[in-house]
């Protein structure tokens, strides 16, 4: 157990350090993958089906954002789709359409969906899709997987129903219009889609009801269900289950989704923000790294604490009760306020008494700073006065999240960059 | 030293204009009604191509039984619930659209009106820097001059 969590240390470590390569990394490797995957289920165009032109095409896509890789992937599939027969070319590009005008326009964030959901059947990890729905998203993205699973049935049938019908010599052109929709609808496709759309439901109420383990019962619960479905559907429907390929997927799912969960849930590696600003004096480059929050997955704007005045909660970095909690925690405040006090007294009471001539007044009655420092000093040297630690003190832990590193630096008139290091 | 409090805003402040480049400094250049008036129009444009999508689809996965009535096809009745539908379809998502787009501007709106209060907090606290430094550089040049 203790080489694991030295592991996620350490994997964390790297991440925070690296988090700049690592993403386009990350991406160049997913789109690669998805641009194979779907290679390896329509590469009917030998110019495109090539690992030289979806290297490039990943590059592209590591440099671009998230959303680059969906357009890409379904620019491939319609063009397969175009490569093999017009009218399913132009069925797929309608299909594909439709989906993002009548409802990724409203959610634009699931659109990944539409590609992820065909890559996780190629790999027999379908129930992935809908568990990582659930546990990021919630119930909304229902709508998402049904639209998945329509993009992976399309992708599905090309080869296995609409292919024999292009090539086969007898068949009319009204046949493959005909083919084309009703692949989309059999007994496997809402068998899938009754799955999906339960397994993400569950997923996300367990998500969301408990907050301790929430999210691996989650991925356990779902996994339990979508299996349960699966083989019961398949029976009474008739659809045809391999039950050993169906066991080692969603094994093989629930393991990514535990893998999503400690970068998501664990320290929150998606909120990395890079933030760049000057004023006249400083140059700032900010990164902001929110730490782990307890309890369930933060809610950034509704946590905020009442340290900062109302209106600028929006723009303070949020601030944790448990960390004033804890710095609190054990010390009797009143009595110690009572101590203070009467040290207090008995401090003016001694002055006054032994050095009535020191008072920290000119004969003007305003106050001397000088000598008022002097006496501090002189009091601290007796061990009268504690210095106080600023980086201690509540009233400056506006947000304990962020550290402070002033590093010299040119180009900056008053002396130096400032980072901020989380 | 620089005021962490004055920074943490900025670092605020940056974060959201970073964050909402696209969509609230945008919607911050219309009215509301003008604003929800162009949420209108798109969506009108777009549900109407949906619907004919929709439509074609339906087509595409009866296109038999569309053929071989294509003949007897009585068109008045069939036009009819073509428009009925396209009403219905067009209204459920005006609704949905109209919604998003007026929660849209209200979020923005307060989100804006925050975000001018910080900006007039983070000038108030370079007023006060601004003000201290001259101070201090007053109090250093008389105890120069007192040397």
């Amino acid at each position: 157990m203790n080489a694991l969590l030295s592991l996620r240390e350490k994997l964390k470590d790297l991440y925070t350090d690296y988090d700049v390569y690592i993403r386009p990394v990350l991406r160049f490797a997913m789109a690669i993958v998805i641009f194979l995957a779907i290679n390896s289920k329509i590469g009917y165009m030998t110019i495109l089906d090539n690992l030289f032109v979806i290297l490039v095409l990943a590059v592209i896509c590591a440099i671009l954002p998230m959303n680059s890789i969906l357009i890409v992937s379904i620019v491939l599939i319609t063009a397969y789709c175009f490569s093999l027969r017009m009218e399913v070319g132009a069925f797929a590009l309608l299909l594909y359409l439709m989906m993002i005008v009548l409802y990724f326009r409203f959610v634009p964030k699931d659109a990944l969906v539409i590609i992820l959901t065909p890559v996780a059947f190629i790999f027999h990890m379908p129930v992935a899709v809908p568990m990582i729905l659930g546990l990021i998203r919630g119930p909304v993205s229902a709508v998402s997987v049904v639209c998945g699973v329509l993009s992976w049935k399309l992708v599905e049938s090309v080869p296995a129903s609409i292919e024999p019908l292009v090539n086969a010599k007898d068949s009319s052109i009204l046949d493959l219009i005909q083919a084309m929709p009703k692949a989309l609808v059999s007994v496997e496709t809402i068998l899938t889609l009754i799955t999906f759309v339960v397994v993400l439901l569950i997923v996300a109420a367990i998500r969301k009801l408990i907050s301790n383990h929430s999210w691996e019962i989650g991925i356990l619960v779902g996994a339990v269900v979508y299996f349960g479905l699966t083989v019961a559907g398949g029976y009474i429907l008739g659809a045809q289950v391999d039950l050993v390929q169906e066991a080692i997927g969603t094994v093989l799912s629930c393991l990514i989704a535990l893998i999503l969960e400690f970068f998501f849930f664990s320290a929150d590696y998606s909120r990395t923000e890079y933030l760049q600003f000057e004023d006249d004096y400083n140059y700032y480059y900010v990164r902001v790294l929110p730490k782990k929050r307890p309890g369930f997955r933060n809610e950034y704007e509704e946590d905020e604490q009442d340290v900062i005045p109302d209106d600028d909660k929006r723009f303070m970095p949020l601030q944790e009760d448990a960390e004033l909690e804890r710095k609190f925690d054990g010390i009797n405040l009143q009595s110690k306020l009572e101590e203070s006090l009467k040290n207090l007294n008995t401090n003016q009471t001694g002055r006054e008494n032994s050095n009535a001539q020191e008072q920290p007044l000119d004969p003007d009655g305003n106050l001397n700073v000088a000598q008022t420092s002097r006496q501090i000093a002189e009091r601290r040297n007796n061990g009268g006065v504690q210095p106080v630690d600023e980086s201690e003190d509540p009233r400056f832990m506006t947000n304990p999240e962020l550290k402070l590193d002033m590093a010299p630096g040119a180009g900056n008139p008053s002396g130096g960059d400032t980072k901020i290091l989380g | 030293m620089i005021d962490k409090k004055r920074l943490y805003l900025m670092i605020g402040i940056s974060r959201f204009e970073q964050k909402n480049r696209d969509k609230e400094f945008r919607v911050n250049n219309y009215y509301q009604r003008d604003y929800l008036v162009l949420a209108m129009i798109g969506n009108f444009i777009l549900t109407t191509l949906g619907y004919a999508m929709v439509l074609a689809m339906i087509a595409l996965y009866n296109m038999e039984t569309v053929l071989a009535n294509l003949n007897s096809l009585n068109i008045r009745p069939l036009v009819a619930a073509l428009i009925v539908s396209y009403l219905i379809f067009l209204g459920v998502y005006t609704v949905i659209a109209l919604i998003r787009a007026k929660l849209r501007y209200v979020r923005m709106e307060s989100d804006m009106e925050q975000y001018e209060h910080a900006l007039d907090r983070i000038s108030r606290i370079y007023k006060e820097e601004e003000r201290e430094r001259s101070i201090n550089a007053d109090d250093d040049y008389q105890e120069d001059e007192d040397e």
